[in-house]
């Protein structure tokens, strides 16, 4: 897996997008390795145009059934038949998302809220907050939430709580 | 409203049939799904080291089967 070649090719084609699921989690916290890379995509022409050019770059392969896998498509098209796709590529398994349970109140919302980390010494990118990770396993059944996952992001905004409290 | 392309799904796959349709198609091209993982655990041993001896990585039999 190559996060950062991921991320800087996102950035490099201002694909406006927010890291989410294990790996944000992995990278803010402490868990378990995660196999694939989950990003919120802002789900504009415009932006989905931007994402086919990267995901071609990155050579990503996807099929609307698992015996029709192929490269992506040259046109956006195929990104908006869907919520969320699943794609392969030689520097991991990427994992789209147009809309995500639990954040209902869209990409701007989550985005305002996001957390900014380098990706290098000229370039950074944005992880889902503590508060949109929380939501995110709130919003699933009880039985497929990740317990510790939920304790640990409500320990860390508790903190971060405690510690705006005292400067205010 | 255009009909559907051929290759275009008559319906929106959920996430977990996406995953399902992901790891049937890395199952049948072992190289790049030993690529994936192996790259996952580089990437954890590189960027990662003190997280990663507290959590062990799920052994690649575990994923994507």
């Amino acid at each position: 897996m190559n996060i950062q070649h991921v991320l800087q090719t996102l950035s490099r084609n201002k694909v406006e997008s927010l890291l989410i699921g294990g790996m944000a989690y992995l990278l803010n916290h402490n868990g378990p390795l995660t196999y694939d890379m989950d990003f919120f995509v802002r789900d504009t022409p415009d932006n989905l145009s931007r994402l086919n050019t990267a995901l071609r770059e990155l050579e990503c392969e996807w099929g609307p059934k698992e015996a029709f896998w192929k490269p992506v498509a040259e046109t956006p098209e195929w990104l908006t038949w869907q919520p969320v796709y699943c794609l392969t590529s030689p520097h991991g398994a990427i994992d789209l998302y147009r809309a995500v349970k639990g954040l209902e109140g869209g990409f701007d919302a989550c985005f305002s809220r996001a957390i900014l980390r380098p990706i290098s010494d000229d370039d950074a990118f944005f992880c889902l907050s503590d508060d949109d990770m929380l939501r995110c396993q709130e919003a699933l059944p009880e039985e497929q939430r990740r317990l510790n996952r939920v304790h640990v992001l409500k320990e860390a905004i508790n903190r971060r709580q405690r510690v705006e409290s005292l400067k205010a | 409203m255009n009909e559907p392309t051929e290759s275009e799904p008559k319906r929106a796959f959920t996430k977990e049939e996406e995953e399902r349709k992901r790891d049937a198609y890395l199952m049948k091209h072992p190289q790049l799904r030993m690529k994936i993982i192996e790259g996952a655990i580089t990437f954890a041993e590189k960027h990662l080291p003190e997280r990663l001896q507290r959590n062990r990585p799920r052994r690649p039999h575990q994923k994507f089967h």
